[in-house]
């Protein structure tokens, strides 16, 4: 177990590598990004005695843009392992500050709609299964689809429609309301809740048809099994059939893409976090990426990357932890 | 399943040929399909698929042959009369007061008056500021030679300057021991006592005589032993104006009466002397003219007609060809003249009726005798400062946008007057052509990769599968936003943008394909068939090709369908970011871009934006159907 692990972890630095060495050539080879764009304002800026391409090389040896890029990635690198990501250009603060400042509202956020669909999508999913070509599974089905169909953006506006312009139940966006600072502590707190409601609600919906349909169809084939013709044929009660022999085997798979989903709760939610205005990792890198800002936009990246690789490893691992039949090499 | 069709067909034989005697091996017995009309059969079985197949059928009608029919293109612009509030005319209340010389006065006369000419306005504003009663009815102005004038109230709009009743009665030449009296003419030599008197004051520079004041008085031009004699006398006649000053313009009736008399400044005091004194008729180049006081406005009139009312106000039209009509101009001085009365705030509204020309496509419309037709119209009046601003409803031609369904525009119009139905329908073109060649794009590299992957295996195989795991490591919606942005920066065309948008969808998008025909291939060469392959000498990409890449299609048409709807979400949501296909070009994602980003729009246009959200969840939807379908048809026993 621990060799596999020692040796994933391995096999997953060296893809890392290679990930953030095509992602930092995409991002180094950018024409006309954030220095041009600030070389350029600064140009033509009253009493400025440097013109446009001083400006540009100055600012190159200033950010540290002006090496090779194989040198210049070896660079970040260095700094980036030591946990360095340098000072974001758009926020104008180190990386890791603004991370730190963000990373908990993305988190919470992502966790709430996790447990949200986890604790929605299994029970119904098994629902599903059990009454199999039901009007219960066809239901569940459909509306399974739909969430995987809906686009995020669609999604977010109709909430917006309904909730917030006509119902005007709550906020259009943004994470606190009007007179926030006039609130206690309770209050604040309570604001925060009430504008993550929306984004939670898209969230969930979004993210709940695909663990359905995946829970579904475990559960469709673990009761075609052997076993549980066996247990019933033993006499025992269709709960203890379902809830005991089928649900623990049902698990297996599920335990193992809901693990191995655990590290993305990190990543933010891009789209959502962006329409509603939740200052969230995914929120922050949106505008980090559309101003050019590269620091940021790198640290990024190399994060969702990690995440991703973490969210495969943790899922292989999950798999043998919970199955003893599997075995890892 | 195959048990019931056998039943089936076994029945039906029996039922058409009851003589014909049957054996366990007639090739009639049993009804063989082959294997496409096999997985054709499942497909239509199942309803979902059908469902899914009738609304992907529906979309490309609708998306490619509905704008054959359809009469509008995606980049049409509309334009049209419409009705809305428009800037109709603006208002001045006149707060300089201007003067208007008589015309008996000569040059002479004006220049040495002109100190004091300059001094009218702020001598007003001084009158205005006395609280002495006296003081505001008149006011004493000293010209340069030392000459007084009164400046007298006509009335609240007008001021006129007429000589002082404090004259010179006398020169005197003397000194405080001995002196003489010279009076000027017209007054009466008052004689040796009067000298006596002038003599004794000549100190204290006022004495009394004969019950009135005199004032003794250095003269400034004159030797040392020059003084004047001031006496305030009683007026006597016609009082005789140099000017009057005044805020008050005429308004003219007629346009050509503008013309003659507006430059015509000796008009002008003839009117405001005669108007402002109280007077009811004047003459002016052999015509009379009358007067009349209508709700507290001078009216002017020529042979009974009105010609003009005086106000301190001017109108002109926003639009400049266009005079304004009389009727209107009073009820707008009511209107203007009552809020500066009221002091109403900056940014006040009043809304007031009056007659104004009914326009119709902007031009006046004409009754028969080609006079323009007047209607009653609403105005609103609104304060900015000194000037006032105009408006009512008029009809101004300009391009529809959000213009509400309709019977032209079935779905209305966008925000750059562009047919909504017919970007729907060009857009679902772009949006159902974009997945289709990301899903090509994809399905190609993939079969490639994964096929030499899968059919080489060793150290290809591990660097191609290393190179997956690269991709699928990438974070593929980040990348797309920072080339979507990249591509802003360039000020790419939209065409251009359009293609390097679906060239990185596709090239992020191979990985999964690779992987999946890289193991499909694994299983299908240690197979029987592949062994025969390779013992005919066939090449080896023939046999990839032809052979093993085939048994592969029942999975790639799947992953191909279902990848469909995700390429089409990935897109709309590009679009939607306004990262992804550009105006003009129309697509699903695009055409919510703009609307949904304000909360007026997202309400008030929401038959825009939400039928095309369902569109595009509907075409997810039925192309994931439609791979389900397609997957249980293939193979039922294999794995969702």
């Amino acid at each position: 177990m621990l060799k596999f692990i020692i040796k994933r972890l391995l096999y997953c630095t060296l893809i890392l590598f290679i990930v953030m060495f095509v992602i930092y050539t995409l991002m180094a080879s950018l024409p006309s990004g954030y220095i041009e764009k600030q070389a350029r304002l600064l140009s033509q800026q009253p009493g400025t005695q440097k013109s446009y391409d001083q400006w540009v090389s100055e600012m190159e040896v200033n950010l540290g843009m002006d090496k090779g890029l194989v040198e210049g990635y070896f660079t970040w690198i260095g700094n980036a392992v030591q946990g360095d990501f340098g000072e974001s250009w758009n926020w104008t603060v180190p990386v890791v500050e603004k991370f730190q400042d963000v990373i908990w509202y993305s988190f919470v956020l992502s966790l709430i709609a996790f447990v949200l669909e986890t604790a929605i999508a299994i029970p119904l999913g098994i629902l599903a299964a059990k009454k199999q070509y039901g009007v219960a599974d066809y239901t569940i089905s459909v509306i399974a689809l739909i969430g995987i169909s809906m686009p995020t953006f669609f999604l977010a506006s109709l909430l917006k429609l309904v909730f917030a312009a006509k119902l005007n139940w709550f906020d259009i966006g943004g994470m606190q309301g009007r007179g926030y600072d006039q609130l206690d502590a309770l209050g604040k707190f309570l604001d925060t809740c009430h504008h993550m409601v929306l984004p939670v609600i898209t969230l969930t919906i979004v993210g709940i048809g695909g663990l359905m349909r995946y829970t579904r169809t475990n559960t469709l084939e673990v009761l075609n099994a052997d076993y549980i013709r066996t247990a019933r044929a033993k006499g025992l009660s269709e709960k203890r059939v379902i809830g005991y022999h089928a649900f623990r085997n049902t698990l297996i798979p599920i335990v193992t893409i809901v693990g191995g989903s655990l590290p993305g709760l990190f990543s933010g939610a891009l789209i959502t976090e962006t329409l509603f205005d939740i200052r969230g990792i995914g929120f922050v890198s949106y505008h980090s990426m559309v101003n050019g800002d590269i620091p940021f936009t790198m640290f990024y990246l190399a994060f969702s990357s990690i995440l991703i690789l973490l969210g495969t490893l943790m899922s292989d691992i999950l798999y043998a932890v919970v199955d003893p039949r599997v075995r890892l090499n | 399943m195959s048990n019931n069709k056998l039943d089936e067909n076994v029945k039906a034989n029996e039922s058409s040929n009851k003589e014909t005697k049957m054996t366990l091996d007639d090739a009639a017995r049993v009804k063989v399909l082959s294997p496409a009309r096999l997985v054709f059969k499942r497909f239509i079985r199942n309803k979902l698929a059908i469902f899914g197949t009738c609304v992907l059928v529906v979309l490309f009608l609708f998306c490619f042959v509905g704008p054959l029919f359809y009469p509008y293109g995606q980049t049409d612009i509309f334009y049209g009369w419409r009705e809305q509030n428009d800037d109709y005319a603006y208002a001045q209340i006149r707060s300089e007061y201007v003067n208007y010389w008589n015309p008996d006065i000569d040059q002479d006369t004006k220049k040495s008056l002109s100190f004091v000419e300059r001094n009218v306005n702020s001598t007003i504003l001084k009158m205005l500021a006395s609280e002495n009663e006296e003081e505001q009815n008149s006011y004493e102005i000293v010209s340069e030679d030392g000459i007084y004038y009164n400046l007298v109230k006509l009335s609240d709009d007008a001021y006129a300057l007429k000589d002082s009743t404090y004259v010179v009665v006398a020169d005197f030449f003397g000194n405080a021991i001995k002196g003489v009296a010279t009076f000027r003419d017209g007054f009466e030599d008052l004689g040796e006592e009067f000298n006596a008197a002038a003599t004794a004051a000549i100190k204290t520079g006022s004495f009394e005589f004969n019950g009135k004041k005199y004032d003794i008085v250095k003269d400034k031009n004159g030797t040392k032993q020059d003084y004047d004699i001031y006496c305030d006398t009683a007026a006597e006649g016609e009082t005789k104006y140099y000017f009057v000053s005044t805020i008050v313009t005429p308004t003219f009736y007629k346009t050509d009466d503008f013309t003659k008399y507006n430059k015509d400044s000796a008009f002008k005091y003839t009117a405001y002397a005669a108007t402002f004194t109280g007077k009811t008729e004047f003459t002016y180049d052999n015509v009379t003219f009358g007067v009349k006081l209508e709700d507290g406005t001078p009216i002017i009139s020529r042979n009974g007609e009105d010609f003009a009312f005086l106000a301190p106000f001017t109108a002109s039209s926003s639009d400049t060809a266009t005079a304004l009509n009389i009727e209107f101009q009073l009820a707008l001085e009511k209107a203007v003249l009552e809020m500066a009365g009221n002091a109403a705030a900056v940014g006040t509204e009043v809304s007031f009726n009056a007659l104004a020309p009914k326009l119709e496509e902007g031009k006046p419309v004409l009754d028969e005798n080609g006079n323009v037709v007047l209607q009653d119209t609403e105005f609103v009046v609104k304060r900015e400062q000194n000037d006032y601003t105009v408006w009512c409803i008029s009809s101004i031609y300009k391009i529809l946008i959000y213009e509400a369904p309709n019977s032209e525009h079935i779905l209305g119009t966008d925000a750059n007057g562009m047919d909504v139905l017919a970007r729907i329908m060009f857009g679902g073109r772009i949006s159902l052509m974009v997945g289709f060649i990301v899903v090509f794009i994809e399905m190609i590299i993939g079969v490639i990769m994964g096929g030499i992957a899968g059919y080489f295996g060793g150290w290809v195989d591990n660097i191609i599968m290393r190179l997956v795991d690269v991709f699928y490591c990438i974070p593929s919606m980040p990348i797309l936003i920072i080339t979507g942005a990249l591509f802003d920066e360039l000020n790419l065309d939209y065409r251009e943008r359009l293609v390097w948008m679906m060239a990185i969808l596709g090239f992020l998008g191979w990985a999964g394909v690779a992987r999946m025909v890289r193991g499909q291939i694994l299983s299908l060469r240690e197979q029987e068939f592949m062994v025969a392959a390779e013992a005919s000498g066939l090449s080896t990409s023939r046999r990839i090709f032809r052979h093993l890449v085939p048994n592969v299609m029942p999975q790639l048409i799947v992953q191909a369908t279902m990848g469909l709807g995700s390429v089409i979400i990935t897109e709309s949501t590009l679009s939607f970011l306004g990262l992804g296909v550009k105006h003009p070009l129309a697509t699903w994602g695009n055409m919510m871009n703009n609307i949904t980003q304000k909360v007026e729009y997202l309400t008030a246009y929401a038959y825009i934006w939400v039928p095309i959200g369902c569109l595009i969840c509907l075409a997810v939807i039925a192309f994931n159907f439609v791979g389900d379908g397609l997957r249980d048809a293939f193979d039922p026993k294999m794995k969702r």
